[in-house]
């Protein structure tokens, strides 16, 4: 027995020592991810770099939270919708009367640390490393030369419009004060040794815009997957708003023409919804589908726009805006809602009356291209700028006349043609006033605690960094800060 | 390596059944305490030369076939052992044991073995089976709080089912995981702890230092909690029925809130501040004009309820007056529990077999919580040279668990804090009557605007939703399914030699069902959506080790060294789909769309090898070493990354064995112990608290996908230099016993240096990346711990033993290459803990004009501070600074059990303090109509500033000012707090009944007295949204209190 004993003793010593330890590295090589690809695997095929793009388009429109979730991922800070319905909020023609975005309407939501400031800068500056990634990767890939050229005009197409989107939330109008404080420009991806930028000046955020948007103009092509990708016509429409903004009135009348070359109007969207991504005179626009999870229930715009009980329906319109559509214009969608209590007198169907998940969300139209050539022309002195705003005009309402006025009186005519048009979509009311440096005066039925005046370049028309942003940058301080 | 696997399971297939011997005469007699006269149930008896005997019965009597020449040996733990002839009689009489110095005896569950508390050199707590088993805990661990020193257990949730967040010897982690690691029976728990019936329980010990714990180094650092379940003892079968049951209610009351007058009148004045700021002539008359569109909803159904005066016009009634708490609460929620247990063994084998049923409601409506339970533990020895042995459980729960913490919609606690008693339940029409259906029914009031109605619609908070309508309809299920199986065989090829192998397997399966009915609330647009989510964990360790004992002379030496391997992984799968026609069928096959479908698998995987010495020199003299190398998955394979080293030493010395103490009568023990060594933690964590299995790996996540074209995206900033975090622990400890051990307990010191934590650090948000893990900065945490247990009186009637333990933590960031880091409400730097809380300060209420001040420092013309500060109006303008930490400084127990004759009462405290605590979920309350008019608020609103003079901390009210709610000291509160954790009434009943051996009734109260100084409705257990405790508050649901009431027979 005791013979057996000894006699099993060793060889079950060494199975357990040897069979354990000699297998030990390749044990612990094993797990790997399984959900998760190295930069490797994506720079190796293009197809590798457009599943990259794909992602970055479809997280855009997503229910957006930045990497350790401090940031975003709430029904009012989530995606590129979310900003755009945040400046609905900030101008004269929308009326909230509680609810979502309130904060935004009242134009309180702007301190250091509150989310509407965290969350749209952490948004922008996320994607914009993500370009920076892409440009990164392509540069280093064994890609073809025209393939690396093509793949990073888009990825520059795609880093000039973040740039140009935060920087008119954080600064005001370049015109006002082209070496006012910028925000940080980074051209490089993040890595752990990365400190970070000073704000340098608002021009030097645009030279970086234009470099990019000129890049992406001159080496785009018009061949993309989804309407939701950056092709040469949408890189036009980005130029034309982007020259719009800096007075560079020819480059943008040129931009805009190209811009909706194929892409005619049609008034038909105005009664179906406005949600088809198939919209002839749609140039950019982001998908939504049911299927996938990649529909968000606040993501759908008529979630706010709606009254039909089942969203937040907390949107209204101010009657004064209403006034100024005739009865003939496609576009008089209003509702009269409520009859006594004055902030919820008025609703709009522009985005349909039910809740429709596989809405589309339109991001560049042709028709603001009329309007950027039209706005480019009054100002250039240009004799057909009343022509061109007037084709708008007549598309949308049979019995529209054509304005006999120049300069800046239909300057102002074509600002206000950009409110009935654009409404609810990028809330261009507030984006002008800033454009223009004009007063926000709040008119009509909005409640008395908010129809207030803010005078032109107020602080409340930008917001403040983020208060992580000047702890953890060194080359930004309180003083800093903006107002 | 498989194939040795199947080896080791065909090993545990093979048990032994040995026919017992016929013996001679039966001799029989009793067993009693020689000090207090009182029976001895449970006391080993064995004869003498053999392995076989009996232990005795609960009246302490005993029978026992042996030869009439034999000796019997008695013995238990605690006392001294004793040998007694038989000389042929067959009663003995009553045998008596005389109490032995208990500290030397006691055997202490340490790593890899027992330990008698003599020869530990580590600082371990030890938590017995009656501790564990005197509250009426759901989840084993929450037993912890205040009956073991050094550990903090805060209770994060009120959900039944849910488990404590559990921290040793303070915070040794920053962004790693600062949860201990849990051992049970031997091998490293990653299931759910509440799978474990409390009851099975026969121990608990908390390995607190380096020399205790270096045996799990690798994922030691933040302690280890080793739970051991009962195994059954040689002797008469014993069969135990226990029952109770208990009501349960939340343990502190609801914060107060104002009623609907003061909502209404308060709202009043609001209004009133904006017309006068708005300069709108007539502002009384305005606001009493505009109050009721304003407010939306108007209870007391006439045009204008509040005058000009600003009061409730006389005669105004309300229509409605709805208590949300009492409508989302369940004041009577119940705790039930049956369970059966039967154990005993023969001489070669032992076994426990039980199974329980608890049902434990929560106080939230629908929160409840099912767990089934069987365990079987068996160990048999089949030969002088072999032993093999099995633990095995296989538990069922099933959870309800409606939202309770966070800012959701669905959240029953916030939603009681945000909807006031203006607000009804069922719609009602513009001059409040209550609408009815087509069949005469009430209809759920979601608040959403009606198409020409003004009053009584269009809700200001949380529209639309009625969490009274969706609650019941809907569920956050989960259920759970726990299989552990932990085998061990166990070869002694000759003497002082061993070989065991365990594998020890826990399968755990979750099955989380959400369900949101189409009727009303988030799953009405759809037409109703379920989504469900299976996650299976299978974790399994492997060990093998060699140990060797020898004794020669005076010397005493342990070997042992081991080689052991843990995999882990976790499987999810999860699908959502809407379009539910069918009220109550949920199933997916009844769903019409699917939304979404997705689905992963992680793992990781450790490898170590171990080793320890023991010497020990005539009981007097022990020291022990320990080494661990540990290689983990998570590190990069290259640089000597992956691999950690973890040594450790200790040493004690028993000064009760020199002769020049023990010549000192009072003494009867005295130790001295001291370890130093090294533990390490890989426990990194990614957002949402989820583990981060491959920091360092740059990474794309799949499922970024656009329509139907797959996408990926950037989310995973590699560091291929992370590596272990590091902790180096000393302590030094003094265990002590007078008057024969009447007075005993222990004093110790600890320091733990963390050092390599494993930390985010913030990179600046334009970057793009909010942070990257490295292994920066320091951290130490040292203290007192000290623990005193007294028998105050011991008498044959009547005993009265009192225990009481407290520990001091001092946590300090010691280096941060950073200076500093700012973190929401909180500041890291050196010399400050890591939950310094760095805010605003609050510095009252102008009197002239009602508005919020804050301090601010003075600056130079250089823009440094002078040191001087100056109070600003401007929120923006004002200064942070340090507010205090959130981290207990100090925190202990208190017990204490007297018995009479049958009765027993015993009562256990818990405190802790010295932290401060923000209330957010106060500062919320307080939001002064800028949340909304009808939001519903604190009392303390009430306090407002009203007319230049009022000295106050509460600001005018002002709709369109939120520096009311804006973070500052105003909302920190002390968090000091002791508990009445549990007070218990028991009785031993003498039943005239022979078959039932013991039987005993018992009430008792938990949780059901709080000392706390902070607002009325707070409870001091907080925790932030992902139950870490940072002295935070989340709207979370707190700890419920207990009545119980219970029976328990043996038979």
């Amino acid at each position: 027995m005791k013979q057996f004993q000894r006699h099993i003793t060793k060889p079950i010593i060494a199975l357990l020592t040897v069979g354990m330890a000699s297998c030990s590295q390749q044990f612990l090589d094993d797990p790997q991810p399984t959900q998760q690809v190295s930069t490797v695997q994506v720079f190796e095929t293009e197809d590798g770099a457009r599943a990259y793009f794909n992602g970055i388009y479809r997280w855009l429109r997503s229910q957006w939270a930045n990497l350790n979730e401090s940031a975003g991922g709430t029904t009012d800070a989530w995606g590129i919708v979310s900003i755009h319905l945040a400046r609905e909020q900030k101008g004269d023609d929308v009326i909230n009367p509680g609810g979502w975005y309130q904060f935004d309407y009242r134009h309180e939501n702007r301190e250091p640390t509150y989310r509407r400031v965290t969350f749209t800068w952490s948004f922008f500056y996320e994607f914009i490393n993500q370009a920076n990634i892409m440009i990164d990767g392509v540069e280093r890939s064994n890609f073809p030369q025209a393939s690396k050229t093509r793949l990073i005009a888009e990825a520059r197409a795609l880093r000039a419009w973040l740039y140009f989107e935060a920087i008119r939330e954080f600064q005001h109008a370049i015109l006002r004060d082209p070496n006012a404080p910028g925000i940080p420009v980074y051209t490089k991806p993040t890595d752990v040794s990365t400190q970070g930028a000073a704000r340098g000046t608002i021009k030097q955020v645009y030279d970086q815009i234009n470099a990019d948007i000129d890049f992406a103009v001159a080496n785009l092509d018009k061949n993309r997957l989804l309407k939701s990708n950056i092709d040469l016509s949408v890189a036009y429409g980005l130029q034309a708003r982007i020259a719009l903004e800096q007075a560079q009135w020819a480059k943008a009348k040129t931009a805009a023409q190209k811009a909706r070359e194929g892409y005619p109007l049609t008034a038909s969207d105005y009664s179906n919804g406005f949600g088809d991504i198939e919209s002839s005179e749609w140039i950019w626009a982001f998908p939504n589908t049911e299927t996938d999870g990649q529909t968000l229930y606040y993501g759908i715009p008529n979630s706010f726009w709606g009254k039909e009980g089942t969203g937040y329906d907390n949107f209204y319109i101010n009657e004064e805006f209403v006034k100024k559509f005739s009865t003939t214009d496609v576009r008089n969608l209003f509702v009269n809602f409520q009859a006594s209590n004055v902030q919820l007198r008025w609703g709009t169907t522009k985005f349909g009356t039910g809740i429709d998940f596989n809405a589309a969300v339109p991001m560049i139209r042709s028709a603001e291209m009329y309007l950027i050539e039209a706005e480019a022309k009054a100002e250039l002195g240009e004799a057909d700028a009343g022509e061109i705003l007037y084709t708008l005009q007549k598309n949308r309402d049979p019995k529209a006349v054509k304005s006999t006025n120049t300069g800046q009186t239909l300057v102002g005519e074509i600002l206000l043609e950009r409110r009935k048009e654009l409404y609810g979509e990028l809330g261009i009311n507030f984006l002008d006033l800033k454009r223009r440096q004009l007063p926000l005066v709040r008119t009509g039925n909005h409640s008395a605690a908010f129809r207030f005046t803010i005078p032109a370049n107020d602080p409340r028309f930008i917001l403040k960094l983020p208060q992580r942003e000047v702890d953890a940058n060194e080359a930004i301080g309180p003083q800093d800060q903006n107002q | 390596m498989k194939k040795v696997l199947w080896l080791s399971a065909l090993f545990l297939c093979m048990l032994s059944s040995r026919l017992i011997n016929a013996q001679d005469i039966v001799v029989s007699g009793s067993v009693t305490n020689q000090e207090d006269g009182q029976p001895m149930p449970g006391v080993s008896i064995v004869i003498k030369g053999t392995n076989s005997g009996t232990t005795t019965n609960p009246d302490g009597t005993f029978r026992l076939n042996v030869a009439p020449t034999s000796t019997l040996v008695f013995s238990f733990v605690g006392f001294t052992t004793k040998e007694v002839a038989i000389q042929g009689r067959t009663t003995l009489g009553a045998v008596s044991l005389l109490p032995d110095a208990r500290s030397l005896q006691e055997v202490v569950v340490v790593a890899y073995g027992q330990q008698t508390r003599r020869a530990l050199t580590g600082a371990v707590s030890a938590v017995n089976a009656e501790q564990i088993r005197s509250q009426q805990v759901v989840s084993a661990t929450q037993a912890l709080q205040g009956t073991a020193p050094g550990v903090l257990v805060v209770n994060t949730s009120g959900q039944p089912g849910d488990n404590p967040a559990i921290r040793i010897r303070g915070v040794g982690s920053i962004n790693a995981s600062a949860n201990p690691l849990i051992v049970v029976d031997g091998v490293p728990f990653q299931g759910n702890i509440n799978s474990l019936n409390p009851g099975d329980i026969d121990g608990m010990s908390v390995l607190k230092d380096a020399s205790a714990a270096a045996l799990y180094g690798s994922r030691a650092a933040n302690g280890v909690i080793l739970i051991t379940t009962k195994a059954g003892k040689k002797g008469t079968p014993e069969i135990n029925v226990y029952s109770n049951y208990g009501v349960s209610s939340r343990a502190v009351n609801e914060y107060p809130f104002v009623n609907s007058q003061e909502m209404y009148e308060l709202g009043w004045e609001a209004l009133r501040n904006v017309a006068e700021d708005a300069a709108i002539p007539g502002p009384a008359q305005w606001a009493t004009d505009n109050l009721v569109s304003e407010f939306h909803y108007n209870p007391y159904g006439i045009d204008k309820p509040i005058g000009t005066d600003g009061k409730l016009v006389s005669g105004a009634q309300l229509l409605w007056n709805t208590d949300w708490e009492r409508e989302l609460t369940n004041q009577r929620a119940t705790r039930r529990e049956v369970g059966l247990t039967i154990s005993g063994g023969s001489d070669k084998t032992r076994y426990y077999l039980s199974s329980s049923f608890l049902n434990q409601q929560g106080y939230l409506i629908t929160s409840t919580f099912n767990r089934v339970n069987t365990r079987l533990n068996l160990t048999s020895d089949l030969r002088d040279w072999l032993q093999v042995g099995l633990r095995s459980q296989v538990v069922f729960s099933d959870q309800n668990s409606p939202d309770q913490n966070g800012s959701g919609y669905t959240n029953v606690v916030q939603y009681i804090r945000s909807m006031s008693s203006i607000y009804p339940v069922y719609q009602r029409d513009e001059k409040g009557q209550p609408l009815l259906d087509a069949a005469g029914q009430p209809i759920w009031d979601f608040g959403r605007p009606v198409p020409g109605r003004f009053v009584n619609v269009n809700r200001n908070t949380l529209q639309p939703s009625n969490l009274l309508a969706s609650t019941y309809l809907d569920d956050i299920s989960n259920r759970r399914y726990t299989t552990s199986l932990n085998a061990f065989v166990e070869v002694k090829p000759f003497t002082g030699f061993r070989i065991r192998s365990t594998f020890g397997i826990d399968r755990y399966q979750l099955i989380n069902f959400q369900y949101e009915n189409p009727k009303y609330g988030n799953g009405e647009s759809v037409g109703g959506r379920a989504l469900r989510r299976n996650d299976l964990t299978t974790s399994w360790t492997w060990n093998n080790m060699l140990a060797y004992t020898r004794t020669f002379n005076d010397h005493t030496i342990d070997l042992m060294g081991s080689l052991e391997a843990y995999n882990f992984s976790y499987e999810t799968m999860s699908a959502q789909k809407s379009g539910f026609p069918f009220g109550g069928l949920k199933e997916f096959n009844s769903g019409a769309k699917l939304e979404d479908i997705s689905g992963y698998t992680a793992s990781e995987r450790i490898l170590s090898y171990l080793g320890r010495v023991v010497y020990s020199f005539r009981d007097k003299y022990f020291l022990e070493g320990t080494v661990r190398r540990d290689g983990s998955s998570r590190f990069s394979p290259d640089n000597n990354r992956r691999w950690g080293f973890f040594p450790s030493i200790g040493a004690s010395w028993v000064l009760t064995e020199e002769a020049f103490i023990r010549s000192i009568t009072p003494i009867s023990f005295l130790k001295l112990r001291a370890s130093f060594g090294s533990l390490g933690n890989n426990g990194l964590l990614a957002a949402g608290g989820v583990s981060n299995y491959f920091p360092y790996l740059s990474l794309f996540s799949t499922g970024y996908n656009d329509l139907t074209n797959s996408g990926v995206y950037f989310t995973n900033l590699a560091n291929p230099s992370i590596s272990w975090e590091k902790q180096a622990s000393f302590n030094v400890g003094l265990d002590y016993g007078f008057l024969k051990d009447r007075l005993r307990g222990s004093v110790e010191y600890y320091v733990k240096n963390t050092y390599d934590l494993l930390f985010d650090r913030p990179l600046t948000p334009s970057s793009g990346i909010p942070a990257v893990s490295e292994n920066i900065g320091n951290l130490r945490n040292s203290g007192f711990e000290f623990s005193i247990n007294t028998v105050n009186v011991r008498g044959k009637n009547l005993n009265w033993e009192t225990g009481f333990n407290i520990t001091t933590v001092n946590n300090q960031i010691t280096d941060l290459p950073q200076g500093k880091i700012k973190d929401g409400a909180f500041q890291r730097e050196v010399g400050h803990s890591i939950f310094d809380f760095h805010m605003r300060e609050f510095a009252g209420v102008d009197p002239q004009d009602g508005a919020m001040m804050w301090y601010q420092d003075k600056l130079d013309a250089a823009g440094a501070p002078t040191g001087e500060r100056i109070t600003t109006k401007i929120y923006g303008n004002a200064t942070d600074y340090y507010a205090g930490s959130a981290i207990p400084t100090w925190l202990g127990g208190l017990s204490s059990k007297l018995t009479v004759k049958g009765f027993d009462v015993s009562v256990l405290f818990n405190f802790s303090g010295g932290n401060k605590i923000l209330d957010d979920d106060y500062t919320a309350l307080m939001h002064g109509f800028t949340a909304g008019l009808g939001s519903q608020m604190h009392r303390d609103i009430l306090n407002r500033w009203q007319k230049p003079g009022d000295v106050t901390n509460v600001p005018r009210l002002d709709l369109n000012n939120t520096d009311i709610v804006q973070r500052s000291t105003l909302y920190v509160v002390k968090g000091d707090y002791v508990r009445l954790r549990n007070i218990t009434l028991g009785y031993n009943l003498k039943l005239p009944v022979k078959f039932i051996r013991a039987a005993r009734v018992y009430v008792q109260a938990d949780n059901y007295w709080t000392l706390f100084g902070g607002k009325k409705g707070l409870d001091p257990e907080t925790a932030n949204a992902l139950g870490v405790p940072n002295g935070t508050t989340n709207n979370n649901s707190s700890i419920f209190k207990t009545m119980t009431g219970g029976l328990s027979l043996t038979f």
